[in-house]
């Protein structure tokens, strides 16, 4: 009797059973689900490197901004022109030099080459972005900064300087004071006086804007080495061609021409970094690195990247080491902040600048800035920032399944005809501009040049066969003097020689029209409304990331 | 139930709905529970914790978020940081469950006569 009661009590119900199956079965799934969702994301955040200055830079400091409210995000992007990994290691010579175009590791110091405030708004309206040209002329408040080991430490006011120099003058500062209190990590020094650098440039983009960032992703020259090396290669799309030879220690090497071309890692360093022999030197810069951004965008779209989490794992995987985010900011949050760009639904411009000044400082005693308006620049950011509920709807995304693969804008390859625009005049960089001129007419120009200093009149010759290309040139130019044929050119040659009496167009809004079938077929450029003028030097066109299918063409 | 939902209103009031004070309280539960259960009753609350702990963190994460989710996607993105966050917890509390069950499991095993 006492067995038989055993036996039934170790055997329960069959109900019972598939109940406590069940129930295991259910608790254990949960589990392995939520242990795979955290192995995941761990895997996607292990070894980032990440910063604590948007919280360091704290209610009291000069150019502390409070917070905004609302799920908006402020980012802003740091290109740092440095030579060194995150331990402060120099990077290899011949990998800088060779690889990177990048001159020798003492180059560059710890300046923020690229600064782009971004504005993402909650409502998944356009996302608006300002490039701060590197060399604007602005207060660089001091402030406190917690250096573990040391304490607070008092950063001291930089002055009016280039904000570029905010980074490399505070983190230099950090720098000493740990040196000097007995750190001889090298790590240790280097992450913590990049973060006082970090602090310091945060203060001085918050006080010139008037608005708080909430984020911040700051890459190298190694990370964005590693960015584009990660993806493959990228579609970028010149309105002129690029001719930027070394000489002197200066340039990039870089040559490319007219319409789309396709690039590597080493030559996309190129395209954002040459700033010689363009029309407006470093703001021209500004758009190169705007419209870098978004063809990057455009080949993570077109590659499935975005939105795909895996994809997403395996690049970041690869860059993580090289790039530095905000604590309180994930990869997670940016993916799915960052669906505002994946349909190109952005904006990018360049703050305006009043002019050029010299001021005491640099290596030869005098150094050359951006004068600027603090007061201009403060209503510009913040009413571009505050408008979001005035922001038109988004433009229908281009899918990356029905979207073609390349943009319209074909490159100057498919020409036959040889196009030169020599700038007959001293005004710098003109030759580009009527290169853009025609570009954004269809036709794109093989070669610039010089041509002499005092041309009085534009003329236009040509070689045989070219005859109708280059009254074409002249209707678009709107020059008097009618082409005349050239038999010291080869066949299929022009040459454009820009004279005095050549006037630009004045800056106007452009829409994309389609190319004239008789040409070289180029497409027309940025699709984008210049910046509203202001009392000096306007940023320049507008970078649209939905132009030429995310791949906007630029000087 | 008690022990994650106490512990994500106690840690949101001192700053962190997914703090210690979430962990603590849910592990302190989750022992508590496995405890005071029957032995058939084991059954049952050892599944329910993994559960449990997720929805309680989901809706903290949803509801308590500051600034809040805006969106679906938002949303989805928040649901994964409940998870990175509650997972550990529960590993931890289910070992706890684990570690009072064998001591619970061993102690009736042993002759009444030896308690004396």
């Amino acid at each position: 009797m006492p067995d038989r009661r055993r036996i039934v009590r170790r055997r329960p119900a069959p109900a019972l059973l598939a109940g406590r199956v069940l129930a295991a079965f259910l608790g254990a799934a949960v589990v392995a689900t939520t242990g795979l969702v955290w192995y995941e994301n761990k895997q996607l955040t292990d070894g980032t490197h990440t910063s604590t200055a948007i919280k360091g830079v704290k209610a009291g400091d000069d150019g502390y901004v409070p917070p905004h409210l609302g799920n908006d995000v402020n980012l802003l992007l740091i290109g740092l022109d440095s030579r060194r990994d995150m331990n402060g290691n120099d990077l290899p010579t011949q990998f800088v030099e060779d690889a990177l175009h990048a001159g020798s590791s003492g180059i560059g110091g710890y300046n923020t080459n690229v600064l782009i405030l971004m504005h993402i708004p909650a409502n998944g309206g356009r996302v608006t972005a300002y490039s701060i040209p590197r060399d604007d002329y602005v207060e660089r408040p001091g402030g406190n900064a917690d250096v573990p080991g040391l304490g607070t430490i008092k950063v001291p006011d930089l002055g009016m300087g280039k904000i570029k120099e905010a980074y490399n003058d505070a983190k230099a500062y950090a720098e000493g004071k740990l040196t000097a209190a007995g750190v001889k990590d090298k790590a240790k020094v280097e992450a913590e006086s990049r973060e006082v650098g970090r602090e310091a440039t945060l203060r001085a983009v918050q006080k010139l804007t008037g608005v708080h960032v909430d984020h911040l992703a700051e890459v190298n020259l190694l990370g964005f080495y590693d960015v584009v090396k990660a993806i493959g290669s990228i579609q970028v799309c010149l309105k002129a061609p690029a001719n930027d030879p070394i000489e002197d220690g200066a340039g990039t090497g870089l040559k490319l021409p007219a319409g789309v071309s396709t690039i590597d890692a080493a030559t996309a360093l190129q395209f954002v970094r040459q700033r010689y022999h363009l029309p407006d030197s470093d703001l021209s810069r500004t758009h190169r690195q705007q419209a870098f951004l978004s063809s990057v965008t455009h080949a993570l779209r077109a590659k499935g990247v975005l939105g795909d989490i895996g994809s997403m794992q395996s690049l970041f995987g690869v860059v993580k080491n090289d790039i530095v985010i905000d604590n309180g900011w994930s990869v997670l949050d940016f993916a799915q902040q960052a669906s505002n760009l994946t349909g190109g639904n952005a904006t990018f411009s360049t703050l305006p600048i009043k002019g050029y000044a010299d001021v005491p400082g640099g290596s030869g005693g005098k150094t050359s800035v951006n004068l600027v308006d603090p007061d201009l620049i403060k209503k510009t950011v913040t009413t571009a920032f505050g408008n979001d509920a005035a922001v038109a709807p988004p433009p229908t995304p281009v899918s990356s399944a029905s979207a073609p693969s390349t943009p319209a804008t074909p490159s100057t390859a498919a020409t036959k005809t040889t196009i030169t625009v020599n700038n007959g005049t001293k005004t710098v960089g003109l030759a580009l501009k009527i290169s853009g001129v025609l570009f954004d007419n269809g036709i794109a120009v093989t070669k610039t040049g010089n041509g002499g200093d005092n041309v009085a009149h534009t003329t236009i010759r040509y070689g045989t066969g070219a005859a109708d290309l280059a009254k074409q040139i002249q209707t678009k130019l709107g020059t008097k003097t009618a082409p005349t044929a050239d038999k010291t050119l080869p066949a299929d040659s022009i040459v454009v020689t820009i004279g005095h009496d050549y006037k630009l167009p004045p800056d106007k809004p452009t829409k994309p029209t389609k190319p004239t079938s008789a040409t070289s077929g180029a497409q027309p450029s940025t699709g984008a409304a210049s910046t509203p003028g202001s009392n000096g030097i306007n940023g320049g066109d507008d970078v649209d990331m939905s132009s030429q299918n995310g791949i906007p063409c630029v000087y | 139930m008690l022990g994650p939902a106490l512990g994500a209103l106690l840690g949101k009031a001192i700053g962190g709905y997914h703090g210690p004070v979430f962990a603590l309280l849910t592990i302190a539960a989750a022992a508590l529970a496995a405890a005071a259960a029957t032995p058939s009753g084991r059954w049952w609350v050892v599944p329910a914790l993994p559960p449990v702990a997720w929805l309680i963190a989901a809706a903290a994460e949803l509801a308590w978020h500051n600034p809040p989710y805006a969106d679906t996607k938002a949303k989805a993105v928040g649901l994964v940081h409940a998870t990175t966050h509650v997972f550990p917890v529960t590993l931890a509390a289910l070992a706890v469950m684990g570690l009072v069950i064998a001591i619970a499991t061993v102690r009736s095993r042993r002759p009444r006569g030896r308690r004396a």
